[in-house]
């Protein structure tokens, strides 16, 4: 029987699903394989990933899109994270410590390159939450977080990049 | 905080950014291991591959009504087992197995069929075709159904959208090609063998069969 309910499913998503799949799993592979240096756990991560992902596909519009790419491969990032908290046990350890200096923006808003030198996770929190539209909820799902960590977490990235703005004087 | 329009801007120039900087994976890394492919194929079923979802929905329907109808009584009522096999017909008269959509490259399938390597209690009901496309249904006095598909395939990789929670997927050859064979943990559901043949094109065969008799059958359509 539940060969049967599996089969008669949301056949939209499915093919959404595979399509995210095949256009950007290389890319999952490859970022979860920096931070894991390892391929057979760059690859589970990715599987994580994959979970997670087909439990949010409703907010990827299309499955081919800016929007799509960054999300799957940061969720491919977390998942990569998650492996490697479990194999040592450091539950704290900084999110940033997996992740090469990025912030070499040469655009020209400066709230972006304001937005970029703020550590990975905070970044994370403002994209889920004011361009993405995450609620606190959905986001302590993708996040594995719970929902008052994020709202506070939430809460002190914004807090971050007001107090950046303010001292260059974009405010 | 911020006006929300110039934070969103800045945002979405965030996001640009960190998306340049994603590394093009390497050869090795888009390789993905089998296992990976195996337990992916599990999650996704595979987009340009409409018709073969469509079949294995349509099988599921008949298993459905078999299941909830009783299958001892299609094995004795002859009436309930024509009704079944009126209904099946009458699926297949509207066209449902007609897909839409599917991305294909130009390839057109050969004229497989098991007509010849199915066992002699089992009779053809219906077999449609087309360039894409080949489907036949088998019945025997049971009512046991055995279900043959073929499709382009316009990529390689199958992935299988089954559950196989109940069942025991493991791979096989069916002479140099490897298959995937999933066998049911119930002996009252059928089995299934998957594989992709030399022309990428992709089979299954689904049946109350062994796996050795899957096997074989699956060598004759290779043949």
């Amino acid at each position: 029987m539940l060969l049967i309910l599996s089969i008669i499913d949301n056949e939209d998503d499915k093919r959404k699903l595979g399509k995210i799949y095949k256009e950007y799993a290389g890319f999952m592979i490859k970022r979860a394989n920096r931070i894991l240096d390892n391929l057979d756990d760059a690859e589970d991560a990715v599987q994580n990933a994959f979970i997670k992902i087909a439990n949010h596909l409703d907010r990827l519009e299309k499955p081919i899109s800016d929007d799509t790419k960054w999300y799957v491969v940061t969720a491919a990032e977390n998942a990569a994270i998650d492996i490697i908290r479990k194999k040592t046990a450091l539950t704290d350890m900084p999110y940033e410590d997996f992740f090469p200096s990025e912030a070499y923006y040469k655009g020209k808003n400066r709230v972006t390159a304001l937005i970029l030198s703020l550590s990975p996770k905070d970044r994370d929190m403002l994209l889920l939450r004011h361009l993405y539209g995450y609620n606190y909820s959905e986001m302590g799902e993708v996040l594995k977080m719970s929902e008052e960590a994020v709202r506070k977490a939430v809460k002190r990235a914004e807090l971050k990049l007001e107090t950046s703005c303010r001292e260059e004087g974009l405010l | 905080m911020m006006n929300e329009a110039i934070l969103r801007e800045a945002l979405i120039e965030t996001r640009k950014y960190l998306i340049s900087q994603f590394e093009e994976p390497t050869d090795e890394e888009i390789k993905f291991s089998r296992g990976f492919r195996r337990r992916m194929k599990k999650l996704i079923v595979k987009y340009d591959h409409p018709a073969w979802y469509y079949g294995c929905k349509i099988v599921a329907i008949v298993f459905l009504v078999i299941g909830l109808t009783g299958g001892l009584v299609l094995g004795f009522n002859e009436t309930a087992r024509a009704q079944v096999q009126e209904w099946f017909f009458e699926r297949f008269s509207r066209n449902e197995f007609i897909y839409q959509n599917a991305v294909v490259e130009n390839k057109h399938l050969a004229e497989y069929s098991l007509v010849e390597a199915v066992p002699a209690e089992y009779t053809l009901i219906d077999r449609q075709s087309d360039e894409e496309t080949i489907t036949e249904i088998y019945v025997n006095a049971k009512g046991n159904i055995l279900s043959f598909f073929a499709f382009v395939s316009g990529y390689g990789g199958s992935v299988y959208v089954l559950s196989d929670e109940d069942r025991i997927e493991e791979p096989c050859y069916v002479g140099e090609i490897l298959a995937d064979i999933y066998i049911s943990k119930d002996t009252n559901n059928s089995n299934e063998i998957v594989w992709h043949g030399k022309d990428d094109t992709l089979f299954i065969i689904q049946g109350m069969f062994t796996k050795e008799e899957l096997i074989g059958m699956a060598r004759w359509i290779q043949k």
